[in-house]
């Protein structure tokens, strides 16, 4: 999951902005990736994801692997909110 | 001193603080704030549900015509405001006048709500006829052409369009045209109403939205609150002012303009600076004599740091003597409108001797360290005073208004 997750956000960095270069480990800064171009990277991430980074946590990101780490705590905040049905206790007593 | 020297002789402005500049005026000095949930949208899907909306506004309470009463909000928004601010002027124009006098507006985003409503139905709905009237009614210049025909204004009239800059780049380049000839009275300012979903949604999309209110210079400022609504000046040689014994507000003194050259969103350090720099040179006055800033003053991070040091680097050693206030914690970012009704707001300032504050200000930010007016209006003669705007894109405007002496000087 984990794996899968920094693959697609950092290829999402890599096309936007045409460097093949971003690793996890690479910061905002260090290629000259400015505060729109996170904004505008953080809106296609959200749309990727089906996820919703609020303001706050949009601002205080600096790194990829700091994205990378807030994508996965929204996934799994929404796997708590929306139990997948099949999987919910709830739903499984339902099905009988 | 270049040309002739200009003075504001009548206001009018529309906005979330009342329908008229006396109910914006004194709103200010109460240190009233018009921000509140917005009702003219359904605001149930927004993460930013305020703003600061013209509250009960009837077209036809003003509008027989209906031609006007088709216009777009925007433009309906000038057109009030321009009556307001011409009888307010006292002025009597003849003939001759109307042939000298110049109309210039500024507007961020023409008549958005007009099209957005055309779109809906166009796209959303499969209705592909057009209205006629939509496209007089919605163009950027439909208010500047409105005033124009009601008064029979037939000097030079045009519209700009700088974003947040907008209505400052009209009145600058209105009382240019006054002080160098090019007009003997002007009309000037700016409108906006842009309370769409799809525009609010879109300011989210930029995380520069406060989710609750405008707290300019605050160490809690949590970004800018939208508004809408418009502001009007009249403008006149101080000479001609003086010698029908007009009322007087204060003379417009300097303009100033530059661009950052830079970022899109992201302001500079230098491109406030030089446009504040450039406006007291134009005025042909020094910092010494700067009392007041009325300061652009979003609300957000990326604003009101940068601004502040801007304003601090242009005033050196007298920078603890000059407020600086933010009016927008009252009157929202009304984007087009916005410059026209700060500079109602500072040529009102200027005329009463009072300093309206930065509301919602609990407490002053680290990072903006200057005297930013917390909450309650000040007493003060005011002997300069400047209105800056800065808009997305880097485009800078600054106003510089003057007090003057009702004996001459």
């Amino acid at each position: 999951m984990t794996d899968q997750v920094e693959e697609r956000v950092l290829s999402i960095f890599r096309e936007k902005f045409h460097k093949p270069e971003v690793t996890i480990d690479s910061s905002f800064a260090e290629l000259g990736i400015d505060s729109l171009d996170t904004i505008e990277a953080l809106f296609e991430i959200e749309e990727e994801f089906g996820i919703s980074i609020p303001d706050d946590a949009a601002r205080s990101l600096n790194t990829f692997r700091e994205v990378v780490a807030g994508v996965e705590k929204l996934l799994a905040e929404q796997r708590i909110a929306n139990p997948p049905a099949a999987a919910g206790p709830d739903a499984a007593e339902e099905g009988r | 001193m270049h040309g002739r020297r200009v003075a504001v002789t009548g206001v009018g402005a529309i906005s979330a603080l009342g329908p008229d500049a006396t109910a914006f005026w004194d709103s200010l000095v109460a240190g009233r704030s018009g921000i509140r949930a917005i009702e003219s949208v359904d605001h149930t899907t927004l993460k930013c549900p305020n703003g600061a909306e013209v509250h009960g506004f009837v077209a036809a309470d003003h509008f027989p015509d209906r031609a006007q009463q088709g216009l777009d909000r925007f433009a309906q928004f000038a057109l009030v405001t321009a009556r307001e601010a011409i009888a307010d002027s006292g002025l009597a124009w003849d003939d001759t006048l109307r042939d000298r006098t110049a109309v210039v507006t500024g507007t961020g985003n023409g008549g958005t709500i007009s099209l957005g409503d055309n779109y809906e139905r166009f796209y959303g709905q499969g209705n592909h006829r057009m209205p006629p009237g939509l496209i007089p009614s919605a163009m950027a210049n439909a208010g500047a052409s409105q005033v124009s025909m009601e008064f029979g204004f037939r000097g030079p009239t045009f519209t700009l369009s700088t974003a947040c800059a907008s209505s400052t780049h009209a009145i600058g380049h209105a009382f240019w045209l006054v002080r160098n000839g090019g007009a003997d009275a002007a009309v000037c300012g700016g409108s906006e109403a842009l309370f769409t979903l799809p525009q609010l949604k879109a300011w989210e999309a930029l995380r520069v939205m406060s989710p609750d209110t405008c707290r300019p210079f605050s160490r809690q400022k949590s970004g800018m609150i939208l508004g809408e609504g418009g502001a009007m000046l009249v403008l006149e040689p101080l000479d001609s002012a003086r010698r029908r014994g007009a009322r007087i507000y204060a003379e417009l003194a300097g303009f100033g303009m530059s661009a950052d050259a830079a970022h899109l969103t992201a302001p500079s350090e230098d491109g406030p600076l030089r446009a504040m720099q450039a406006a007291l040179d134009d005025a042909s006055t020094t910092t010494a004599d700067v009392d007041y800033i009325n300061a652009h003053g979003t609300g957000t991070p990326g604003n009101d740091p940068n601004e502040i040091r801007a304003i601090g680097r242009l005033l050196g050693e007298h920078a603890e003597q000059v407020a600086v206030s933010s009016t927008k914690s009252m009157h929202g970012h009304a984007i087009g409108a916005a410059g026209a009704l700060e500079a109602v707001a500072t040529a009102l300032a200027v005329h009463h001797g009072v300093i309206p504050p930065t509301a919602n200000l609990d407490e002053v930010d680290p990072e903006c360290p200057l005297d930013v007016v917390p909450n309650q209006s000040r007493t003060r003669s005011i002997r300069t005073a400047l209105s800056n705007s800065f808009a997305f894109g880097g485009l800078n405007a600054v106003l510089v208004f003057r007090r003057v002496d009702p004996a001459g000087d």
